[in-house]
């Protein structure tokens, strides 16, 4: 049992991890690998407000989410200058993960912050044999209610209906007047907010280092690749999929669960190319 | 319905490009988790070279012999200086030069000069090139570093290939004493933990441990040496835990743990041993943790409540009582307002020491042959206290068990509590 909530713990924080990637790429066919790299400025901003200034948590995260979507609007424009070209967009991803690697080094030193301590997400809470922690519970809370946002936003707003309009056919949205450009502004802004929440709330657990543009789009891929892209629901399923997995594997067998996710990554792409619930054709 | 699916098959294969190109960048990254003692204070700046004076009369304790005036050495410092272990490069530089200055840059007749590389920590032939670099072009004759232990073997075939000596400064493999042309400060992974099993057999009583580490040679080795310690006392080890490279989530292996042990002796990078210990904390676990290396600065300034009482060993600690530390410390915080040295800043002195001590003793010999020979079983005064070389390269010195507290300043220290001699 105890086995199963890490799984479900994990995955929570795989979720917000992976959702504003998700949402980018199919939303508006960007693949900004820069994601992990706004998760830790993200991460960073939290532990800047909420730690070394004393603000209370959540003001901390806000404050994560509101500096990471100005991040998105200069990503956005940065990515302008390379429409629908993938082999660009991925070298300038990842010029951008070096430039705020080195950044992020530069204003707050190499050495990784460690998890954020919060007085009243300290403990765990017991429910029968299980424990988890409260900070983990705090991630599925924000999770859930991310997930429930984007739900929301994508299925039943006339936002949502534009997007997936756009997604499907540019042209026809733009021929009924529909300015896309400024959707896909939103859409940025809106995946590096989340992205920036993420970073803020994943810090109880994960803290903040330099390090973490690399590590945590390897986590953001694997679910998008599992997940599919364009679909909330998907990515739910993918992160817990992964989560409990990952943490079944490590109880079974620790020495082979390393490769047990990418393995998952691979029978994915082979078998079923556009995730679990991507948008089929 | 054509294009979507086109679509659809192009951002498929994107992701999979994506996902490779980042796979194996993570891969290469996850590779520099093996870390020896990762120590972490704040960035040393400059070099400490107006404290050189002050120091000066706890100099190298090897009798400086006159020697004739020979050739300029070079010595190649060979540290991280980018990326996400950036620290260590200029930690160990300060160290380093500070040793050099206290002897004016000259051992043995030869006039001692410093040039550095960079240690790609996620590229050990990258490294290697450098290394070849500072060798074959700049003339490096000795080498300080690396800090890694996967660019120590990476790099180890060339340096013996060169007959190049490598002086460690956080330690190293076995393996690179003895055939290779390594000095292993301050003692050989596999038995630098040891004293922490004995302590916790012979001292605390305990009947019965598991273990934590990292699942890399650095991790094995220390964790070996606390068990075959803890093992020969008369204890035994119920349960060991190898946190494979890149794991990001620590939860399970709090939950895992065997709570009917007496205690968890545990070594993981201080970011690590910080995630883990809240997750430990979080769920209430009691038993006591015996962590090697302490937890480090800054991670320790940050999360120190979280492991008052607790026990640990350190390889060096700012506080030890020796005249060589006091000399030390008191003209590195001189140099830099007021801070306090860490462990590479420390060891890379000490190191430095070793070396101009060594050159003294042979006249300036820098070959590998001549410094082992100059080096074994000489008497080293050093910053933590009474240490020696064995013949095959491999430091022999102490340890000291600490115990965390909170000074009256509020800062969080490691304070000494027992001393273990002849470590190695």
């Amino acid at each position: 049992m105890q086995v199963i909530a890490n799984g479900l713990a994990l995955g929570a924080v795989l979720f917000l991890i992976g959702s504003g990637l998700a949402l980018l790429l199919g939303a508006v066919g960007v693949l900004n690998l820069a994601h992990g790299a706004v998760y830790m400025a993200g991460a960073y901003v939290t532990w800047t407000f909420g730690m070394l200034m004393g603000w209370p948590f959540p003001l901390a995260v806000g404050m994560a989410a509101v500096a990471c979507a100005v991040l998105g609007l200069v990503f956005e424009r940065l990515f302008r200058l390379v429409p629908r070209s993938p082999n660009e967009q991925i070298l300038l991803s990842f010029g951008l993960i070096y430039i705020m690697a080195n950044v992020a080094q530069w204003i707050w030193g190499p050495v990784a912050k460690p998890p954020f301590d919060v007085s009243w997400l300290a403990g765990s809470v017991q429910l029968g044999v299980v424990a988890i922690p409260v900070g983990r519970l705090a991630i599925a809370v924000v999770g859930f209610g991310i997930a429930v946002l984007l739900w929301y936003v994508q299925d039943k707003t006339r936002i949502g209906a534009i997007v997936r309009a756009g997604m499907d056919d540019a042209t026809m949205t733009r021929a009924l007047g529909i300015n896309l450009n400024l959707v896909v502004v939103a859409v940025f802004v809106l995946g590096s907010a989340v992205a920036g929440i993420a970073g803020g709330v994943g810090g109880l657990v994960l803290g903040a280092s330099s390090d973490q543009p690399m590590q945590i789009l390897l986590l953001a891929l694997i679910v998008v690749v599992v997940g599919g892209v364009g679909s909330v629901s998907g990515t739910i399923v993918a992160a817990l999929l992964i989560g409990l997995l990952d943490s079944v594997s490590r109880f079974l067998f620790p020495d082979m669960a390393v490769v047990v996710l990418y393995a998952l990554m691979v029978a994915v792409l082979v078998i079923r190319p556009t995730g679990i619930s991507g948008r089929a054709s | 319905m054509t294009s979507r699916k086109v679509r659809q098959r192009r951002i498929g294969a994107i992701i999979s490009t994506a996902a490779v190109v980042s796979l194996t960048a993570a891969c290469a990254t996850s590779a520099t988790d093996s870390a020896p003692a990762a120590s972490s204070a704040p960035a040393a700046t400059a070099a400490a070279s107006s404290a050189a004076s002050a120091a000066s009369s706890a100099a190298a304790s090897g009798s400086a012999q006159a020697c004739a005036p020979g050739d300029d050495l070079t010595v190649g410092l060979l540290t991280p200086m980018t990326g996400f272990a950036a620290n260590y490069g200029p930690e160990a530089a300060a160290g380093l030069q500070q040793a050099l200055d206290e002897a004016g840059s000259t051992a043995g007749g030869r006039k001692i000069t410093v040039i550095t590389a960079d240690e790609d920590v996620t590229d050990p032939s990258q490294t290697l090139e450098r290394l070849k670099q500072m060798v074959e072009s700049d003339g490096a004759d000795v080498i300080v570093g690396p800090i890694f232990g996967s660019t120590q073997q990476a790099v180890a075939a060339y340096l013996k290939q060169q007959n190049v000596p490598m002086f460690t400064m956080l330690g190293g493999g076995e393996n690179l004493a003895g055939e290779g042309t390594g000095f292993l400060w301050p003692a050989a992974d596999n038995r630098t933990a040891a004293p922490l099993g004995t302590y916790a057999a012979e001292d605390l009583g305990y009947k019965k441990i598991a273990t934590l580490a990292p699942d890399y040679a650095y991790g094995h080795d220390a964790i070996d040496g606390i068990t075959k310690a803890f093992e020969a006392a008369g204890g035994t080890v119920a349960q060991q835990q190898w946190v494979p490279l890149g794991t990001t989530d620590m939860l399970q292996y709090a939950t895992k743990l065997d709570q009917s042990v007496d205690a968890l002796a545990m070594w993981l990078v201080p970011s690590d041993a910080a995630a883990f210990i809240k997750e430990y904390r979080n769920l209430g676990i009691k038993v006591p943790l015996l962590l090697f290396q302490g937890i480090f600065d800054p991670t320790y300034q940050e999360m120190g409540d979280q492991v008052q009482g607790e026990i640990g060993l350190n390889e060096y600690n700012h506080l030890l009582d020796n005249p060589a530390n006091a000399a030390f410390t008191e003209a590195y915080a001189a140099a830099n307002d007021g801070a306090i040295p860490n462990q590479t800043t420390a060891f890379a002195y000490q190191v430095g020491r070793n070396i101009v001590t060594a050159l003294d003793a042979d006249c300036g010999d820098a070959t590998t042959q001549g410094l082992r020979t100059a080096l074994a079983d000489l008497p080293l005064d050093t910053v933590i206290g009474a240490a020696h070389y064995n013949a095959d390269g491999m430091a022999v010195s102490n340890r000291v068990v600490v115990k965390a507290t909170k000074g009256a300043d509020g800062r969080y220290e490691w304070e000494p509590v027992k001393t273990y001699e002849n470590v190695g």
